[in-house]
């Protein structure tokens, strides 16, 4: 008899499959109508067939994204519509390739090939593409748990779940301070899988987001250098940088926004062959990737450099010279195209969170003094996690040491292959378009510096490591070809890189849980059983019938514990703006709770006027809150329900 | 000249080659250490920290 654990496992996988496989014919197909006729072709190489594969793949994600928060925001996100949209985008993608079948099927064909042509590499790259197929499909199965992923659980999976739940957009109250107001590009397909699916098929499409994104700054490197060895190697220095390994399938919206962002650097290298589409495509994507994270905004600096470089290589003479005007006309027209289609992209995001507050910007810009406003600059407050020798000592700091927040280290492959960039002989053999990728990538890493210099989150940066991956991957190939020394001078040099291999297949070991949770030895109790606030929800899942209102702004714990039911019924935003207001201001406090420090009889009858059934309460504060209950029931004595480990829970009504 | 320069560069390729292999084994150490607290880990750590 299979557990009914190992079903919804199973039943994840499969959703998040056929989830694959429509995004991926959707995508295909918006690409031969943008593109055009490119999809089907017979005879095509294999890094032909994984561009069209992987950039339809992608822009599909881009353009169903936004269908599925105008759904949200008309408030019909029901299953069973967000089904119908997804058959019809299969239908539509099946529709426009029609003509196309055979070539697509032999494309596909062409890309199982590949693993085995792979292998013909020879044995050193054999191991190497193997090591990094192992360690993806360990990771992926890992995925399979629960996610232990702190945000995840508070914030990141919460936030489309209620989506899911409530079947419409609306400023999420109980969740500060992101109430989702942050950019939802790549929660809207959580919410999507969440509706017709659950959490595996969620944290399961999570990793097939971080193998698309391997793919596509593997595929890049491979198409600007014309060398699948630099491809690996590019793909090992993103796999093996902890800020990426650690988050891969743990659901983060960073790993699916990043790869908007490779993506519309890989359309800016098309235009050769598609002329202006390249501009629009990679605005698109540029907009999408700023509609997944705020902080991508670092590649506009980058992207504007990369329509530099291709005028540059379309235009005669200098910008200043007597080719001024041509200059100009180069110039001009690119940054228009890619202005305007990222403005387009980007847009809805901003309309969502204009039309629920009333600020395009929020929480960054407008709308100060209300509570999510605040709680947002509350946080912002002590994000900064480094020092001035940090700040000087930055890529040694990154790569060797820890920071709060910092959620993983950089590869010791970048710092360990930089020398070889600056070998004479190896610099001069590295070809131009690579040196501007790396420019690309340094110039989004520096203005990132530029922003925030003393905040340090690995995550934030995986498109500019991706870039700088080209070229340390690319010294590295031409050094292996060279080498003087024979054989021992090559094994010296692939010694670390295998090193790096057989540590990344040792930290994949969490893939026996992954397994175990799948057959159903450990369950979600034994994964979160010590996690903050989880006992509490527990009792209240067990105990509390769903239409009692819950009052959750004192409490500490993952809102993922909590059955949905009972967040979506708990303070609204008015109910939050009223306790924000009348909350004793406490300096400093950072935990973006309210009335943290000191209750009043004032928030006791809010609460009792308001028809809340419970109140969770931090255990610090029983004696405050008990004092204060006194003064508004002095013949009622203190309704405790139950003590967990931080929290303690009143039955009020 | 030609020589010199064979030279040197074979000389650099070993030096960046001994500077990478140097890199990960101290990022091994260090990561082993945060992640799977041994004995061993703890000495070692303790010296790096």
């Amino acid at each position: 008899m299979v557990q009914t654990q190992t079903l919804q496992v199973l039943s994840g996988i499969g959703v998040a499959a056929v989830y694959l496989v429509v995004v991926m014919i959707f995508g295909m197909g918006l690409w031969k109508l943008l593109v055009g006729n490119r999809t089907g072709q017979e005879g095509i190489s294999l890094l032909k067939s994984i561009e069209v594969g992987w950039l339809g793949f992608v822009l599909g994600q881009g353009v169903l994204g936004i269908v599925w928060l105008f759904v949200a925001m008309t408030g019909t996100f029901y299953p069973w519509i967000v089904w119908v949209i997804t058959w019809g985008a299969l239908s539509s993608g099946v529709l426009v390739l029609r003509n196309d079948i055979r070539g697509t099927m032999l494309n596909v064909v062409e890309l199982l090939r590949g693993a085995r042509w792979a292998v013909s590499l020879g044995p050193w790259y054999g191991f190497l593409s193997m090591a990094i197929f192992g360690v993806v499909v360990m990771k992926s199965i890992s995925a399979l748990a629960p996610t232990d992923i702190d945000d995840a659980l508070m914030w990141y999976l919460v936030s489309p779940l209620s989506i899911a739940a409530s079947h419409v957009f609306q400023l999420q109250p109980y969740l500060s301070p992101h109430n989702g107001l942050y950019p939802l590009q790549v929660e809207m397909h959580w919410a999507a899988l969440f509706a017709i699916g659950n959490e595996t098929a969620v944290l399961a499409w999570d990793s097939v987001c971080a193998v698309s994104l391997l793919l596509g700054v593997g595929g890049l490197a491979w198409k600007v250098t014309g060398e699948v060895r630099v491809g690996l190697i590019a793909m090992l220095l993103l796999l093996s940088t902890d800020g990426f390994f650690h988050v891969m399938g743990g659901g983060k919206a960073d790993i699916g926004g990043a790869q908007y962002g490779v993506a519309a650097f890989w359309s800016l290298l098309l235009f050769p062959e598609v002329g202006r589409k390249a501009f629009l495509l990679a605005g698109g994507f540029l907009g999408w990737s700023i509609a997944s994270r705020y902080t991508n905004v670092i590649l506009l600096p980058a992207i504007i450099l990369g329509l530099y470089w291709t005028a540059k290589t379309t235009t005669p003479g200098s910008m200043t010279g007597r080719y001024k005007r041509r200059w100009r006309k180069a110039m001009l027209q690119p940054l228009v195209y890619t202005g305007l289609a990222s403005i387009m992209t980007a847009a809805p995001m901003f309309v969502k969170n204009w039309l629920s507050v009333g600020c395009p910007f929020a929480p960054l810009i407008g709308c100060r003094g209300t509570f999510w406003a605040d709680m947002f600059d509350l946080m912002g407050q002590g994000r900064n996690n480094l020092s001035g020798l940090d700040l000087l000592l930055y890529p040694f700091v990154w790569t060797f040491s820890e920071r709060p927040d910092m959620l993983g280290n950089l590869s010791p492959l970048y710092v360990g292959l930089v020398p070889f960039v600056f070998i004479l002989s190896i610099r001069r053999a590295i070809p131009p378009g690579i040196w501007v990728v790396g420019a690309m990538g340094m110039v989004a890493l520096g203005t990132w510096l530029l922003i925030e210099p003393f905040v340090l989150f690995t995550r934030f940066l995986l498109v500019p490591l991706g870039l700088l991956a080209l070229p340390l991957g690319m010294a590295f190939v031409l050094a292996e070809r060279s080498v003087q020394g024979g054989r021992w001078g090559a094994r010296l040099m692939n010694a670390g890189i295998m090193i790096v291999c057989l540590w990344l297949i040792f930290d994949s070991r969490s893939v026996v849980y992954g397994l175990r949770y799948a057959v159903g030895v450990d369950d979600r109790e034994s994964k979160y059983s010590r996690k903050v606030g989880y006992d509490v929800a527990q009792w209240l899942n067990e105990n509390v019938t769903v239409g009692k209102r819950i009052a959750v702004a004192e409490w500490e714990g993952y809102r993922l514990f909590l059955k949905i039911e009972h967040l979506l019924n708990s303070e609204s935003a008015q109910e939050m703006q009223w306790l924000w207001t009348h909350r004793p201001q406490v300096q400093g406090d950072k935990e973006l709770m309210l009335a943290s420090q000191a209750w009043t009889p004032e928030i006791w009858r809010f609460y009792l006027s308001s028809g809340f059934s419970y109140v969770i309460l931090l255990n610090t504060q029983v004696k405050d809150s008990e004092q204060a209950w006194k003064e508004v029931r002095p013949n009622q004595s203190f309704p405790i329900v139950y003590v967990g480990r931080e929290n303690t829970v009143l039955k009020i009504l | 000249m030609g020589n010199r320069h064979v030279i040197n560069s074979a000389m650099s390729r070993l030096l960046a080659t001994i500077w990478l292999d140097c890199v990960v084994i101290i990022y091994i150490v260090l990561a082993f250490d945060r992640k799977v607290s041994t004995p061993v880990s703890q000495w070692v750590g303790r010296i790096f920290h």
